[in-house]
């Protein structure tokens, strides 16, 4: 293989990546966007896998074991926190479109400038050395490739410009298209996720190629390698300072899931859809997990075969396939590093480059921006020029640092480096988005004392390890030594800036922040991000602003910004929408005025886009009292809102149930109309009777005493009835109104039939009647008023012995969980449509057409009464002409 | 709307996770010991991550609702 062919293909991959990219911005003008899909989404957040994973975790195993492990670790404990965290993160950037982590963090404390600048430059000097890094890794990763092949060693310096040139194109090119960074980067993200696929690939198939092409499969290589000397002891940690370092590099690493600018920039800024991040949670550690597997056996083949050689360990994955002379295997692992390290610059340059020219550049642009118009489109290209300048600048600083301070120093050390500064942003932001009281005091003092206490705990000591100071402290103060700051020595440095900086960060932000007041316009970003799932917030936004500004300055501001055409419709649109009235010459309502500066804050960044805004307007500053009053107002609104729709619907129950009492309440009525009716008509039938034979007897005094004696007993008969009767009524009305209590008690179903039975004997023998028990229970026992149940089974045999002809025949029975008696006789039987109606009071005096047999017609809606009582029932089994059976069950 | 899904679950999940790769606990697998020639620490590892990123996965589905829809 010779230069030529490496060099071709890598620009062959090169074009590849610019394809795509291409593609992919045209699919979107044709609207088939490609990362509206949650894959792409996950793919693309692995941009947080550089040329550290790629070279620098091997290097990593080969000398620390596991440890490297904990890089991947924190974030996947970070990805079960996305929900939560990250959602709330990517909806407050939507609704104010904010399009960086300065951007974020400024805005919630009360769009501050000065925050906006302290953020970006934190996170540039924290991160173009890790940018350097990568640029060096792939120079130096092509110098070994082409060392090898042509054994003359090759210029880094000229490969190192030509693909950082390269790489600055395509991020100009696909990074800086559009003046609104809030619209997404297609190309670049589409990129960034097949560069995802590529890394991936060409680490498994590398791996794949040392377990199964050098050794035979990965046990026969964990087996060869652990006989090495020391092998298997580096794989355990030792020592409180490595558990520390574990611990630490978990909790930084998941920080910098969501904090490095490239992370935002990817996860919050390029999102499009809330619901990617669902399947981000599983996506990215699963992809995490995969890019790892091989990284040990790699580790553990290079130590192996390069044992003494002075081979660099990072380099073992490139190392191996050229030691076995398979330079295509070689390239393919090259083109995997290649590709981790290049998305990585890209991401990461665009990220600060939006920081440094929205927040550095833009505001000496705009404080001296004059209200006249501008020629068309002139600003529009101003800002574009300076985006592009400005990554162009963070890319040079990067080539820079690479070729001087970054040559002695390894990916994984910067790296970390760069996470415990990104760290620092942790809890101005995230205690910012669920702490309302968390102000911009604190969130100052805790970010500067976090930064200057890790640069001296880190990048000092690190850029001058021999110096001085590092050694016994400054002016020989050995509490102030870098890396055992005020003593603590246990730990590992990395360990020992994080516990420092954030321990210091954390706490000035918090104690800051209870002491200090905020200004009302900070309170009121600050309940915005809190509160931002919770109510109307846009609305909100619209109403806090106090002030006059005319619509022309507005219209010419985003002309300037925007181009003509899109202002105006951008304008329409939201006027239509909100029915605001668009007087060109006239005041600028306020809502106009806060979207304005919202799409403004997309372009040019939040805090510039306050200057420009309140440039043209005469602003009030709105007191406390009334923000707090707006905010207070819509959460009393949406109380009572809730409050009401709960009562109405508390109403309109309530007003079913009163429906169907008043339904029940007119059957009822209309029952106890017919039973008092029907009570009378029976009453009088009795009465009649005993009024004409009275009459009889009393105006007849010379009555044949036989006579005489007759009536009489007649009367008699008559008035028992008539008391009998009431007796029925009275009992009835006691058992349906439900105040009769049962004197409950243990019976004996068999003995109460018994006795009823032989009380009624005598009847029966009268009319020729048998009647016959039928029971293997002697005891029946069972929970009961006996002296109702004893009611029953007389009404029932009384009824049976009336219809009877020849036989009774009593049943009891044990049935399941009940007792059954089953009163049958041999009489005519009941008609099926009767068998329920018999049961009703007075049925027959209501069913006169009927033969009528002795008797009120309240004797079965008693039983049904008494046996509803007892929690029982009562029915009838019968066929005309083949007699009827009476069941009562009763719960045993 | 979307369905829901238990993101409480996958919250504690990381917390766990979080507990089971840090000391103390993971000083129990911390020994030079290996099976088939892989360090035993390595393998303690990748089994709770793999394990906790399956339960993710788990808790990620939609949730199967037995309310009627409103």
């Amino acid at each position: 293989m010779s230069e030529w062919i490496i060099l071709l293909v890598c620009l062959l991959y090169l074009s590849i990546l610019f394809v795509i990219a291409t593609w992919a911005e045209k699919r979107k003008l044709k609207g088939k966007s490609v990362i509206h899909q949650p894959i792409i989404y996950s793919l693309s957040l692995a941009v947080y896998c550089t040329a550290w994973t790629f070279y620098g975790s091997v290097g990593r195993a080969a000398s620390n074991g596991a440890e490297f492990l904990a890089v991947y670790i924190g974030p996947t404990i970070m990805a079960a926190f996305f929900w939560p965290v990250l959602r709330k993160m990517v909806r407050i950037s939507k609704e104010l479109r904010i399009t960086s982590l300065a951007d974020f963090i400024s805005t919630r404390y009360g769009k501050n400038f000065s925050l906006a600048i302290v953020v970006s430059l934190m996170a540039m000097i924290g991160i173009i050395p890790y940018i350097g890094l990568q640029i060096k890794s792939i120079s130096s990763s092509l110098q070994i490739i082409m060392t090898e092949v042509n054994h003359t060693p090759a210029s880094t310096t000229i490969l190192g410009i030509s693909i950082t040139l390269i790489l600055m194109l395509f991020t100009i090119l696909y990074g800086a298209r559009s003046v609104d960074t809030t619209e997404k980067h297609e190309g670049l993200v589409t990129v960034v996720a097949f560069e995802s696929i590529v890394k991936l690939l060409a680490l498994l198939v590398g791996g794949l190629f040392i377990c199964y092409s050098v050794f035979n499969g990965p046990l026969d290589l964990f087996s060869t390698t652990s006989q090495a000397e020391n092998a298997i002891q580096k794989f355990t940690m030792q020592g409180p300072s490595v558990y520390f370092g574990w611990t630490a590099m978990i909790i930084l690493s998941g920080f910098a899931m969501v904090l490095l600018p490239r992370q935002f920039q990817i996860a919050v800024v390029e999102n499009v859809h809330e619901s990617h991040i669902r399947s981000a949670i599983w996506m990215l550690p699963l992809y995490l997990i995969l890019i790892t597997l091989f990284v040990l056996p790699i580790a553990l083949g290079g130590s192996f075969l390069f044992a003494g050689s002075g081979v660099d360990a990072d380099n073992y994955v490139l190392a191996i396939p050229l030691q076995q002379s398979n330079y295509w295997m070689a390239m393919i692992t090259w083109i995997g590093g290649f590709s981790a390290a290049s998305s990585m610059i890209v991401v990461e340059a665009i990220a600060i480059s939006i920081m440094v020219s929205n927040n550095l550049v833009m505001p000496i642009l705009v404080r001296n921006f004059s209200r006249e118009q501008q020629p068309e489109g002139s600003f529009q290209q101003k800002i574009l020029w300076v985006r592009r300048i400005s990554i162009a600048l963070v890319l040079i600083l990067a080539l820079v640092y690479s070729k001087t301070i970054g040559q002695r120093l390894t990916l994984v050390s910067i790296g970390l480096v760069s996470f415990c500064a990104v760290a620092q942003f942790a809890p101005a932001l995230i205690g910012g988005m669920f702490w309302k009281d968390g102000n911009r005091n604190g969130a100052m003092a805790g970010m500067i004392t976090g930064f200057l206490l890790w640069g001296y705990t880190l990048v000092l000591p690190g850029a001058f390890p021999d110096a001085h100071f590092v050694q016994h402290g400054p002016w020989g103060i050995a509490a102030l030594k870098p890396y055992s700051l005020f003593g603590l020595s246990a730990l590992d440095p990395i360990a020992h800036a994080m516990v420092w900086s954030l321990l210091a960060n954390t706490f000035l932000y918090v104690t800051i922040s209870m002491h200090t007041q905020a200004k009302s316009q900070e309170r009121f970003q600050a309940a915005l991000f809190v509160d931002v799932f919770s109510n109307n917030r846009i609305s909100n936004n619209e109403i806090a602003w106090k002030g006059n500004a005319r619509l022309k300055d507005i219209q010419h501001l985003l002309n300037n910004f925007l181009g003509e055409a899109r202002s105006h419709n951008l304008l329409q649109a939201y006027a239509i929408r909100h029915s605001i009235q668009l007087d060109a010459d006239g005041q600028a309502d306020p809502r106009i005025v806060t979207f304005s500066e919202r799409i403004l804050g997309g372009v040019i960044g939040t805090a510039s886009a306050r200057i420009l805004i309140s440039n043209i307007t005469k602003e009030e500053e709105i007191n406390i009292d009334e923000v707090l009053n707006i905010l207070r107002e819509n959460q009393q609104t949406l109380e009572m809102n809730k409050e009401l729709r709960k009562r109405s619907l508390e109403l309109s129950k309530a007003t079913k149930q009163l429906e169907q009492a008043n339904t029940q309440l007119k059957l009822l009525d209309e029952q106890k109309d017919e039973f008092l009716y029907t009570v009378t008509h029976e009453l009088r039938t009795p009465l009649t009777s005993i009024r004409a034979l009275s009459e009889i007897v009393h105006d007849n005094p010379d009555l044949e005493e036989e006579q005489r004696q007759q009536y009489l007993t007649a009367i008699t008969k008559e008035t028992e009835r008539l008391s009998h009767l009431i007796t029925q009524v009275l009992t009835l009305e006691k058992y349906e109104s439900g105040k009769y209590r049962l004197n409950l008690s243990a019976i004996n179903l068999a003995e109460v039939l018994h006795h009823v039975i032989n009380t009624m004997q005598p009847l029966a023998a009268e009319k020729g009647l048998q009647i016959q028990l039928r029971t293997a229970e002697t005891q029946a026992l069972l929970q009961a008023d006996k002296e109702l149940i004893t009611q029953v089974c007389f009404n029932l045999i009384g009824n049976a012995i009336k219809f009877a002809r020849q036989q009774i025949t009593i049943t009891l029975l044990s049935n399941y969980d009940e007792w059954q008696i089953r009163v049958s006789d041999d009489g005519k039987g009941i008609a099926q449509e009767l068998q329920q109606l018999i049961f009703d009071k007075f049925f027959q005096a209501r069913n006169q057409t009927l033969k009528k047999p002795e008797g009120s017609g309240l004797g079965l809606a008693i039983c049904k009464e008494i046996l509803e009582l007892h929690n029982g029932q009562i029915f009838v089994e019968s066929k005309p002409d083949e007699g009827a059976t009476f069941i009562c069950a009763l719960p045993a | 709307m979307p369905q829901s899904f238990k993101s409480g679950h996958i919250v504690v999940t990381g917390v766990f996770l979080f507990v089971a790769l840090a000391f103390p606990f993971m000083g129990i697998f911390n020994k030079p010991r290996t099976i088939q020639g892989i360090p035993i620490l390595y393998i303690y590892i990748f089994t709770v991550w793999i394990g906790a990123v399956g339960l993710m996965y788990w808790y990620t589905l939609p949730e199967k609702s037995n309310k009627p829809k409103a």
